[in-house]
């Protein structure tokens, strides 16, 4: 998303109250360790949860739980990145390959989330921003929880809308364009991330 | 096939007064042992007395047929953008897994790194890898190769999909994993079967200290060890010869490369001017040395401590603070020890050859 409309790459123009008309290249993001709080009290955990979302692919933008009870909900939690001992513990498959764009060899560890594009606010020749925001190492851990309630009376399918404007609304992009390593600048873009979530309305997507 | 063929050979009663036939029978085995053996995988075996391993074993289980396919893997260019290199361009087997009269390599297209390609050796005890220490895994460590624009210059994607193309890849890595997709993380796991079985324990220090045949030590080895223990072992640690971490080992930093070490990956001041600590187990092949490569000689290695061209600075190793002198024969001696670590059963050990398929 950004903002209330369904995020269009590259071809659109946003206005910013801060950042200008920001046009956005990449918005990708690892969804981990996903929990389901019912309100029976129950919870249901997603075995090898990790999903890598990319508002380039639309099929990475919706997965189904198989194995979960269709219950009433009362809560729903993930991290954005991905959690240490994965990021130690040798070569992964699925969502989780190194070739997917996410993943820093040079310095072993995966980018937990990447936002790229435009905007006339970037203090550089470009215009350009890139944040590619990762970091499993104390006291520079990115990975960030999420806990979003759900509203009563919600159905079996849940809309999550993760919003690049959100994010964006906590860049100044004119002080800082760039943040490609971890550190205490990718602990701040992190805390971005972390905020950009919320419950849609079931009749979205 | 092959195998079945031995064992009927084996089974097979000796006729009474036959020598003929029973020279033949046995030269015929043989051969076929002989053209059987280069075929066989090797599995990790932890020696005895050695540390525990680092790598986790569990999460990639070793088979005969993951360690073919990484050997398989491991000398094909077909890893590589054009098809020009392998692995094992870099990683020579005959000069110790690492490339021989390079002080840095070439990648495709004769593109040179900044760094000198270390031996690939004992790397199931590695806790981290590079010069830097920049990648945590083994199996992660190959990405970095073929991605590498100055290396392999592929993407992973790319690679995977020209394996996937091979019918005869396929075929392996369903021997391998139990399924003929190959991905990305198959190709990792099958490397690391094989460069964890690069093994060398078998060196004459090794069977001296096991008390083996083919383990006695010349009086200036002996010397040699006794002044290695006494001014090298607290980095180069043994049985590893190395302790797994960085140092400042007071190289003059070259103006040009402008090389930091382990300080690109911590951003730490303490860790400027840090490179791992190598092993030094088959050194006399893995030349040149250092992690430029500046040194082609070992000598020329043994000066750089005893000669007074320590450069100090605030990171340099404390054990480097005072200097280090050694007699012309004493530091002849310590060399002629590390000629110890050198260990041919390894180095020549056709398992780890390149086997046509």
């Amino acid at each position: 998303m950004f903002g209330a409309e369904k995020l269009a790459l590259e071809t659109k123009a946003y206005p910013t109250s801060q950042n200008g008309p920001v046009t956005i290249a990449t918005f990708r993001f690892y969804l981990s360790a996903l929990r389901l709080t019912y309100t029976d009290g129950s919870t249901y955990t997603e075995p090898n949860s990790f999903h890598l979302i990319d508002a380039e692919i639309d099929a990475s933008q919706a997965f189904t739980l198989s194995t979960a009870p269709t219950k009433p909900l009362r809560s729903i939690s993930f991290c954005v990145g991905v959690d240490s001992l994965t990021n130690t513990s040798g070569a992964h498959g699925g969502d989780l390959e190194p070739g997917r764009g996410m993943y820093w060899a040079w310095h072993s560890g995966y980018i937990n989330a990447k936002l790229e594009g435009r905007s006339p606010a970037c203090a550089n020749p470009r215009k350009a921003f890139e944040f590619h925001i990762g970091g499993f190492q104390a006291p520079y851990r990115s990975l960030r929880p999420v806990t979003l309630v759900v509203p009563f009376g919600a159905g079996a399918s849940l809309v999550i809308r993760a919003d690049a404007a959100r994010w964006l609304g906590q860049l100044k992009l004119a002080d800082n364009s760039s943040v490609l390593v971890p550190g205490a600048a990718a602990m701040r873009v992190a805390d971005g991330y972390a905020g950009m979530f919320s419950i849609g309305a079931g009749d979205e997507e | 096939m092959k195998n079945s063929r031995i064992r009927f050979a084996g089974e097979e009663a000796v006729p009474p007064n036959t020598a003929f036939r029973l020279a033949l029978l046995i030269l015929a085995a043989l051969s076929l042992a002989f053209t059987t053996f280069s075929d066989q995988p090797v599995l990790f075996a932890r020696p005895a007395g050695w540390p525990k391993p680092s790598y986790d074993f569990s999460r990639n289980p070793q088979t005969a047929a993951g360690f073919r396919l990484g050997r398989m893997l491991f000398y094909d260019p077909a890893l590589s953008r054009d098809g020009s290199i392998s692995c094992a361009s870099c990683h020579s087997p005959q000069s110790a897994f690492t490339h021989s009269d390079h002080r840095v390599s070439h990648g495709i297209e004769g593109r040179q790194g900044e760094r000198n390609a270390p031996a690939l050796v004992n790397l199931a005890w590695n806790t981290s890898f590079h010069w830097d220490g920049g990648v945590n895994n083994l199996e992660i460590q190959a990405v970095n190769p073929v991605t590498h624009p100055n290396e392999m210059d592929f993407t992973m994607d790319e690679m995977v999909d020209r394996l996937n193309a091979s019918r005869a890849y396929r075929g392996r890595f369903f021997r391998a994993f139990a399924d003929s997709a190959i991905t990305g993380q198959r190709v990792l796991k099958a490397l690391a079967q094989f460069t964890v079985s690069l093994q060398s324990y078998n060196a004459k220090y090794d069977k001296y200290l096991r008390h083996e045949a083919g383990g006695e030590m010349s009086e200036p080895e002996l010397n040699g060890l006794r002044l290695f223990r006494q001014h090298c072992a607290s980095c180069h640690q043994e049985p590893l010869f190395t302790n797994n971490t960085f140092a400042n080992n007071g190289l003059l930093p070259d103006t040009l490369l402008r090389d930091r070490g382990r300080y690109r990956i911590t951003a730490q001041p303490d860790d400027d001017y840090k490179f791992r600590v190598p092993t030094l187990r088959n050194i006399e092949f893995s030349a040149p040395y250092m992690h430029d490569g500046r040194f082609r000689y070992l000598r020329q290695t043994i000066q750089h401590y005893t000669s007074g061209t320590i450069v100090p600075s605030p990171t340099l190793a404390p054990q480097l603070r005072q200097p280090v002198t050694l007699s012309t024969a004493e530091q002849r001696d310590i060399m002629l020890f590390l000629f110890t670590l050198t260990d041919k059963e390894f180095l020549d050990d056709a398992r780890f050859r390149y086997q046509p398929e």
